[in-house]
């Protein structure tokens, strides 16, 4: 019972951190049409302003993703401003240009931060990152417990953004027909560009939520990007409701797979969801799960 | 008020209109009659800003629009309630009327505007909090055109607001339309339904594969020979 | 605008090209011209060096090649036989492909003489092939995959590195005298999931049920995972006495972090060498490091010493010119490295006095026939069979440690005669400490 417990909230904590990456994803993709495969690369710059900031200052990360959001914020805009946006209606012999210029991108970051920082693993460790509660025999991280809380915090913070702001639906407007919200007066190249950088915001939340719990290393994106892109399909695009119930879910899979079935597969049981939710449920969690 | 003058629009290398020209002005109704493919949704959105013409221009209280991109249109007054409505499917109905008043001049009157739809449309009031994906086809037109109206627009272009609509339907959107325009927002009406445009209209142009063959009094066209035999079916 | 289509496409695909590719392909430079067989060669001996010198695998790479330069500065010796000593270096990013291609331009275009190289398994079976289908002498360093040295390939040289599956042979004796004596009978086995992990744990499994230790817990793990509390819940739900874990640096990390989180009490911790044995390892596991015991390669205190080329070495010195030189603390991987030279340059020196001409084969020949004091022990090539059937060629079998983290500090425990502290068994829990 002890082991079903423990199980279950390692899972739930996790899952709120993934659910906070993978919204950004999710944003983007409604929006923009496009997966941002950077998205987990963008992510690891954001938590290299926060390890620089804790080494440098000793900020923490809670407080040094006040510093790494904005800038992350600022990299995602004038990514789309000015680069993606751009190959948006270029003919090329490639299809899907733009998520192609996302990943080159995002590698191009890799190596900017492998010159600047080297490929050594690096993590922010203080004697708090060990703290915890103990109910009885289960045990509850402290600051998987504050991640998940400031998660769920920037969760509903875009909840009501998205659903009480002009400027949020003006985004959801966008993503769902993009000349009918030209029609009512939105500058879609801007609302695109405020969107990506939002997605990158939230991404370098992410990243700065996992920092004080895990480690860092320049190549630490991709598993990420893989699993915001499964949350993503999970949750259904654009959606906030969908990623954090497809966090949320992602994160108990993993957790579960790894006790009743096999820690080494935690991959694989990514990708099974990956694949049972597009043969079965094409449009996602948000499907289910209507307001 | 609006001037289009002499434009040709192309689709890719496909010439779509030849040299349209017409006006619309203060306080009228003016139909854009045409069957379908004629070019008349190709024409509204040109004015919208979404096609650019090759040759021509468009003015709009004597500011040139064809250099200025889509999204500032709404701020100068003009309101497009497109063709097949194009609403927000997974936006509430509330949020799709919120959405139709984005810009300063409308958003300072919203409240105002929202009951003014609310009274011409009573039915979008009970369906506030519901999906606009679930609306049937006639709500979903008077959302449409609620959505034109919580803009406080100048010039509202309506672009075949009978389409798809039960015959009892028809005649209540005409008598809106009428309203609407009573209440001071002139309007540029696009139809297919020639007979209900004509006898609604101030005046009408008729479109015929992009290029303008008619023009003249609603009623007048109403008795013209050739509507008769290629629109009306007399 | 068609122009700037063109040029966006071009840059986008110049990236693509630089990210993927780039590191790997040498220039393809036109064959080198049909040269007379000479009987006597006079240029320089050539050194291949071929380790991932960037790229995410680039820190124990550049251990290796740090530590070969170190340790060809305290030899000083130049040149061979009038023939000076001259390093051709290829990174080959940690990427297999690479590694072979690069190993293929040392072999052919730059014509080296021996080549050294080796860090990851993958990276180094292939490397290890193709010096055999190429017949190039190979020192390998590190990759520690079982199966490279079990393949007869004679042309590769496998002193200073140990299989994976010998890396605790000390540990044992300390089982049988110490642990199982202290109530040890249950253990748990985890091990990531990869070359290393696997064939470490055949081992490891075998000899525990040699010993009539039960495993109630043996499961390979993804060594990305983020968060591995999960299967140390399944692992304390088990009970084991004691913990067996063959894990990379990062996540030996992390599991000593949350098994404390956990509090995963046992009689003891030990670690398989990789990631437990790491300067890394405490900064990253803070307290929760202390009383892990690991097995380990090398000991900076083992009492190595001696004399080549006329220059007096000790082990220790080894470690206090990395630290003094780098800044950094050197581990196993570099002791490798540092030892590597020496098997090599003992080779040359052999063949030279000798009055022998230096070549592919005459290395090989001399190689056969180390024996040599290094930082990794006495080293010599020798062809052998374990007692779980698996035969080596020309495989050295380095002394191993036991070490114990005490008060954020790795102390060397086992065996006694090499020891810096005293073991700490049972360990206490981690409620009390
Ligand atoms: N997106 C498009 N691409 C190419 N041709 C189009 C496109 N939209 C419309 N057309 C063509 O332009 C002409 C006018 O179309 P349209 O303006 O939609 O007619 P209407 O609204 O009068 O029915 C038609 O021949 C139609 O096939
Ligand atoms: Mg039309």
């Amino acid at each position: 019972m002890a082991l079903f417990g423990q199980t279950i909230i390692c899972g739930f904590l996790m899952g709120g951190v993934y659910a906070v990456i993978a919204i950004g994803m999710t944003l983007i993709l409604g929006v923009m049409k496009i997966i941002n495969i950077g998205h987990g690369h963008l992510m690891m710059v954001a938590m290299y302003v926060c390890f620089a900031l804790f080494t440098s200052l000793g900020l923490h990360p809670y407080i040094a993703m006040f510093v790494a959001m904005p800038c992350l914020f600022g990299i995602g805009y004038l990514l789309q401003r000015y680069s993606i946006h751009r190959v948006r209606f270029v003919d090329t012999i490639l299809p899907q240009t733009q998520v192609l210029l996302t990943l080159a991108i995002g590698l191009v970051f890799v190596e900017i931060i492998r010159v600047i920082f080297k490929s050594d693993f690096r993590s922010v460790y203080t004697p708090f990152s060990s703290k915890c509660l103990y109910i009885g025999d289960m045990s509850i991280s402290l600051p998987q417990l504050i991640s998940f809380g400031i998660a769920m915090a920037f969760v509903a913070g875009l909840h009501i953004l998205l659903t009480r702001t002009d400027f949020g639906r003006s985004i959801r407007a966008t993503a769902q027909d993009l000349d009918a919200a030209k029609y009512m007066g939105v500058d879609a190249l801007r609302v695109s560009s405020l969107t990506f950088g939002l997605g990158m915001a939230l991404a370098a939340a992410g990243g700065a939520l996992l920092l004080p719990i895990f480690y860092l290393f320049p190549d630490i994106g991709v598993p990420f990007t893989i699993k915001a892109l499964i949350i993503t399909i999970l949750g259904g695009a654009g959606s906030t409701v969908g990623a954090l119930s497809g966090g949320l879910v992602f994160g108990m899979a993993e957790s579960l797979g790894a006790v009743y079935w096999a820690p080494g597969y935690k991959d694989v049981v990514g990708f099974v969801i990956f694949l049972l939710v597009l043969l079965f449920m094409p449009g996602g969690l948000k499907t289910v799960i209507k307001r | 008020m609006l001037k289009v003058n002499n434009i040709d629009v192309y689709y890719g290398d496909v010439q779509a209109l030849w040299d349209i020209s017409f006006e619309v002005k203060e306080g009228e109704i003016v139909a854009l009659l045409g069957s379908n493919g004629a070019g008349k949704t190709t024409t509204l959105n040109t004015i919208s800003g979404l096609l650019r013409p090759r040759k021509g221009n468009i003015e709009f209280l004597g500011q040139e629009l064809t250099k200025l991109p889509a999204h500032k249109m709404a701020s100068l007054g003009i309101a497009h309630v497109p063709e097949a409505r194009k609403l927000f499917p997974e936006m509430t109905v509330k949020e799709n009327l919120l959405m139709g008043s984005l810009m300063p001049e409308a958003k300072a009157r919203r409240e105002e505007s929202m009951e003014r739809v609310f009274t011409i449309f009573p039915i979008l009031k009970e369906r506030a909090w519901q999906a606009a994906g679930t609306l049937s086809g006639g709500e979903s037109q008077m959302l449409a055109v609620g959505r034109g109206i919580m803009a406080c627009p100048k010039l509202m272009m309506m672009d075949e607001p009978s389409l798809g609509l039960a015959p009892f339907l028809v005649d209540e959107e005409f008598k809106v339309i009428e309203r609407i325009n009573r209440e001071g927002i002139t309007i540029l009406l696009v139809e297919q339904n020639v007979a209900h445009a004509l006898k609604a209209c101030t005046r009408a142009y008729v479109l015929e594969i992009g290029r303008i063959t008619l023009q003249g009094k609603g009623e007048k066209l109403l008795h013209d020979k050739h509507i008769e035999e290629a629109y009306l079916g007399i | 605008m068609k122009k700037v289509k063109l040029g966006l496409l071009l840059g986008l695909v110049v990236v693509l090209v630089a990210a993927f590719a780039l590191p790997g392909c040498a220039p393809e430079v036109a064959p080198p011209e049909e040269e007379e067989e000479e009987e006597v060669p006079t240029g320089p001996i050539k050194i291949g060096i071929n380790f991932p010198l960037t790229g995410a695998k680039a820190n124990f790479g550049t251990m290796d090649w740090l530590s070969i330069q170190l340790a060809y500065a305290k030899f000083g010796v130049e040149e061979v036989g009038g023939r000076p000593i001259r390093f051709v270096i290829e990174d080959n990013r940690g990427d297999p492909a690479t590694a072979k291609s690069a190993f293929e331009k040392l072999a052919t275009l730059d014509e080296a003489d021996v080549v050294l190289g080796g860090y990851t398994s993958s990276c180094g079976v292939v490397q290890a092939a193709a010096a055999n289908d190429l017949k190039v002498p190979f020192l390998i360093c590190n990759s520690s995959k079982d199966a490279i040295t079990m393949e007869g390939w004679e042309w590769v040289f496998s002193g200073a590195r140990v299989p994976a599956s010998h890396y605790g042979d000390n540990m044992w004796p300390m089982i049988d005298e110490v642990l199982m004596p202290g109530g040890v009978s249950k253990v748990a086995l985890f091990y990531e999931m990869t070359d290393w992990g696997t064939s470490s744990a055949e081992a490891l499994r075998a000899n525990f049920e040699a010993r009539g230790i039960e495993l109630v817990y043996d499961e390979p793990y993804d060594s990305d995972a983020i968060d591995l509390k999960p299967m140390l819940a399944a692992v304390k739900a088990a009970k084991p006495d004691m913990i067996m874990a063959v894990s990379y640096l990062m996540d030996a990390s992390l599991i000593a972090r949350q098994a404390g989180e956990l509090r995963l009490n046992v009689l003891c911790f030990m670690g398989q060498a990789g990631g437990y044995t790491m300067p890394e390892f405490v900064v990253n596991a803070g307290e929760n490091a202390n009383y892990i015991l690991t097995t380990a390669l090398w000991s900076p205190f083992a009492p190595w010493e001696g004399e080549l080329a006329g220059v007096k070495w000790t082990n220790q010195e080894y470690y206090e010119g990395y630290l003094g030189s780098y800044g950094a603390e050197p581990d196993y991987h570099g002791a490798q490295g540092f030892a590597q030279w020496m098997i090599c340059l003992d080779a040359l020196l052999r063949i030279d006095a000798a009055g022998e001409t230096i070549n592919r084969e005459t290395i090989r020949e001399a190689l056969t026939e180390t024996k040599l004091m290094t930082t990794m022990g006495l080293i010599e090539h020798k062809d052998w069979c374990d007692d779980m059937g698996h035969c080596y060629t020309n495989q050295g079998l380095p002394v191993t440690y036991v070490t114990q983290w005490q008060n954020l500090v790795q102390e060397w425990v086992w065996p006694v005669e090499a020891k810096s502290a005293d073991y700490i068994f049972p360990v206490p829990k981690w409620e009390e400490r």
